[in-house]
């Protein structure tokens, strides 16, 4: 109660995963939040966790109080999810209050009570430990056993207010009857408290889906509607706001931790060479992708001039979060751009610098672009120091990722908004600091370049870098690969060579250093093991090596969410630079198609969110996209890079052929080529020209089902991107 | 006095929080059935809950008031002022001095 005449109210973070985003930073602080679900919805854990990420996170102790399990069991079951809490109890960071009940020596009731004691003990416990969270689970204890509603009310009201006068963020939870219907089975606890949270546990066409609502958060805003959530049996709640605008989640630690390292090495392979001691800026504009796609499209315009809007963009930025120094970077990616500066890039060192408002936050941005040279890009960011990271770039070192957007702005500056992203982050970084207008130090000096405000932007620059597909030929065909960061589906019929596609990415990035996550949903781990063995590739070596992390999982053993969780929690485990997926098209057994595009946007959110290449494969009837399943359409538009593999029955035998369908943000080969798979893997060959390559019953019209005559590739090409792009 | 007829004597623990009516009322109706039931052989200690928290933690006490009849074991509590003499002396255990099987439900 403190706080109500503060205006803006304060906000606590939770520390559970993907809470804060939806809540807009947290709960609001020094209030009891109640937390409602039906049995085994998650109300036990998150009360818990609410402490326990309260305690490893903020190092904030917390009070327990608990009405119903016993401390043996909350513990016990804690223990499982990591959470150590006799530890902090011998650590004063965790303290009990048991008031679970005896249903054996229930005691009578005779004239007035109150709660009088329960909050004395409270009081107690909090000033022993100096709590700042407490957990009261679960109100319904207090109902079921004292039963007069109208006293329990009363006495919740006493109590919230004891709690808010000690300046307590509080969360008590309560039982729910069914999962659409009055928030509480004994409906007097909302009236209580403000703050109201719903997570509901609904079996919906044979699959378990838990959701997370906040149903109101009195006076503060936060996000409304259901949020998918799951349990990790080791990490607890991960609620995966898709999406979002911040879909930052994890935290920053992680982030540096995924981009240290051979990062490095992958971007040799570009050709463009450029390095990158700043890959963890770089990807982490990146994650932009969803938000800058959508927020900057309109901003595209070639001399905005404005910094407003990236000021409003970051001042949103702070209210909504705990953000750190990457989230930070990723709004500034929208904010400005240099369009044209990277002309000039040969010797073009900006020289951008923030501070104005900011107390410490310039960098030097030391142009990386030394000519295609490659040579390093040593931006030095001594920024990063400003607390509320609005303008500070985090640790940025761009320049990598910017050279090459120079490279290619060059030739396309204004048309391509993809390239610029880079150098509008560079840029943007200033903008955002709002000093635009004077910089102290040294001033801005961008040779060549007229900073457009608000252009381009649009998508990611962890676009900038490519990788090696593993193949030369496709690299080629890619016009240098995919780009870092991105997502490349293969989609083909069986037995087409979408598993070797795989495995040649997958090992393709091994070799260069890094690491890589393979989830096979197709195959047993001993196949999969034999298809390497085939090519020459010794995947149990890899994976001894710590290269490689191969998991096999048929996708029914989870649900949709599950599978989200287990794959987050496995990159954050594993830090993998490429992420290999074989075959997505299989979770269509569990993930009904009209979930199908909310389930991959998720898990973009996540390889997004940690940079990460990505190969997914998917079947297909004939590789032609308007046979597809569904399944796979659904993923094609999310898919950065569509490649198509086809079989082609000639007489007497079946070709392979393979063609790239599209491939957002970069030129590539339209051609249809052949291949042939053999004990070295895959080798692509010269584009199949009409009548020397294509089986007849391409080329006679009468036919419906086999792909589009293609005597002129150019126009088969034409078709086949109509088709997708008409989906 | 104290060992007249039986040998048992009476303990309670009474739960309160601070200086309230509520406090009052049950400590004045416990000593009341006390002293019409037990003929004075009784012990009765009253606990302020905010001054001693430690001991409401261990006695797991939440609702105030609350009593708590130590002796004779089994332990036996009841919640509450205590404002319906008849049902508390019940749920007390406490016999009226004239028969050891009215469960102060005579009148």
């Amino acid at each position: 109660m403190t706080r109500r005449s503060a205006g803006q109210i304060e906000r606590l973070p939770t520390g559970i995963q993907g809470f804060d985003q939806i809540a807009l930073g947290g709960l609001p602080a020094g209030r009891s939040t109640l937390v409602a679900g039906t049995t085994g919805s998650g109300k036990t854990l998150f009360a818990v966790e609410f402490l326990g990420r309260g305690i490893t996170r903020l190092g904030q102790p917390g009070v327990f109080v608990t009405f119903e399990e016993s401390m043996d069991d909350i513990r016990r079951n804690a223990r499982s999810f990591g959470f150590d809490i006799e530890a902090w109890e011998a650590a004063g960071a965790w303290a009990f209050v048991d008031a679970s009940d005896d249903m054996l020596q229930r005691e009578p009731i005779i004239g007035s009570f109150g709660f009088g004691a329960l909050v004395a003990r409270i009081q107690h416990a909090v000033r022993r430990i100096k709590a700042v969270r407490v957990a009261i689970d679960s109100l319904a204890g207090i109902f079921t056993r004292y039963r007069d509603d109208r006293v329990i009310r009363h006495e919740l009201l006493r109590l919230t207010s004891a709690l808010a006068s000690l300046n307590l963020t509080t969360v008590m939870t309560a039982e729910r009857a069914e999962e659409y219907g009055p928030i509480t089975r004994h409906g007097v606890e909302e009236f209580v408290l403000d703050n109201v949270v719903i997570l509901r546990n609904v079996l919906r066409r044979e699959q378990r889906r838990r959701t997370v609502e906040i149903a109101k958060l009195r006076g503060a805003a936060h996000r409304t509607g259901e949020w998918h959530f799951g349990i990790d049996p080791h990490a607890g709640i991960v609620i995966i706001p898709a999406a979002l605008p911040s879909a930052r989640l994890a935290p920053p630690e992680v982030e540096e931790a995924t981009r240290a390292g051979p990062a490095t090495k992958a971007t040799e392979s570009t050709g463009a060479a450029s390095t990158s001691l700043d890959a963890g800026d770089a990807e982490s504009i990146g994650l932009d992708a969803d938000s800058t796609r959508s927020a900057g499209l309109d901003a595209s315009g070639p001399e905005p001039t404005d910094p407003v809007p990236g000021d409003l963009f970051s001042n949103e930025r702070n209210a909504t979060g705990p953000d750190s120094a990457g989230g930070t970077a990723r709004g500034l990616g929208r904010a400005g751009t240099d369009s044209r500066g990277d002309e000039s890039h040969g010797n073009d060192s900006h020289r951008d610098e923030s501070h104005g408002d900011e107390p410490r936050d310039d960098f030097a941005d030391t142009g990386g672009a030394t000519g295609g040279s490659g040579a390093e890009a040593t931006d030095a960011s001594t920024g990063g120091a400003a607390p509320d990271g609005a303008g500070t770039d985090g640790a940025g070192t761009d320049g990598a990722g910017a050279d090459e957007a120079g490279t290619d702005g060059l030739g396309t500056a204004g048309s391509s908004t993809r390239r610029t992203s880079a150098s509008g982050a560079r840029t943007g970084r200033t903008g955002i600091g709002g000093a635009r207008t004077g910089g102290t130090g040294t001033g801005k000096t961008s040779t060549g370049g007229t900073r457009t405000g608000e252009a381009g932007t649009d998508t990611t620059s962890h676009v900038e870098r490519r990788v090696s597909s593993g193949n030369t030929v496709l690299d080629r065909m890619l016009h240098g690969g995919p780009y870092q960061g991105s997502i490349t589906l293969v989609a083909g019929p069986m037995g087409s060579g979408k598993t070797l596609t795989a495995l040649n990415f997958a090992y393709a990035g091994i070799r260069s250093g890094e690491r890589c996550l393979f989830y096979s949903f197709d195959e047993t781990r001993e196949q999969i093991y034999r298809n390497g063995r085939g090519w020459g590739i010794d995947l149990a070596a890899l994976e001894d090596a710590g290269q490689l992390l191969l998991i096999t999982r048929y996708p029914e053993t989870s649900s949709p969410e599950e599978h989200l969780t287990h794959l987050r929690r496995d990159i954050a485990d594993f830090k993998p630079h490429r992420l290999v997926i074989d075959s997505v098209g299989t979770l269509a057994r569990v993930v009904a198609p009209r979930h199908m595009v909310k389930f991959i946007v998720s898990a973009r959110a996540i390889i997004d969110e940690y940079g990460i290449t990505c190969w997914l494969t998917s079947s297909s009837f004939s590789g032609r996209f308007n046979t597809m399943p569904l399944m796979t359409l659904e993923i094609a538009r999310v898919a950065d890079v569509t490649i198509a593999l086809r079989l082609l029955e000639h007489p007497g035998e079946v070709q392979h052929c393979i063609s790239v369908q599209r491939s957002r943000g970069s030129g590539h080969d339209r051609t249809i080529r052949r291949f042939v798979i053999d004990g070295t893997g895959m080798r692509i060959g010269e584009p199949m020209t009409a009548a020397a390559d294509l089986p007849p019953a391409w080329r006679s019209s009468g036919r419906p089902s086999p792909p589009h005559p293609a005597d002129d590739r150019a126009d088969g090409r034409a078709d086949d991107t109509a088709d997708l792009d008409g989906w | 006095m104290r060992l007249s007829n039986t040998m048992l004597t009476y303990a309670f623990r009474l739960y309160v929080v601070g200086q309230t009516l509520r406090a009052e009322m049950a400590e004045s109706n416990l000593r009341f059935l006390c002293e019409s039931h037990l003929d004075g052989r009784y012990d009765l200690e009253v606990i302020d809950a905010t001054e001693h928290p430690e001991r409401a933690e261990a006695d797991g006490v939440i609702a105030t008031p609350t009593v708590i009849r130590v002796a004779p074991l089994p332990q036996v509590r009841v919640i509450g002022d205590l404002s319906d003499h008849s049902r508390s002396a019940g749920a007390l255990g406490l016999f009226s001095p004239g028969g050891p099987s009215d469960h102060g439900n005579a009148p």
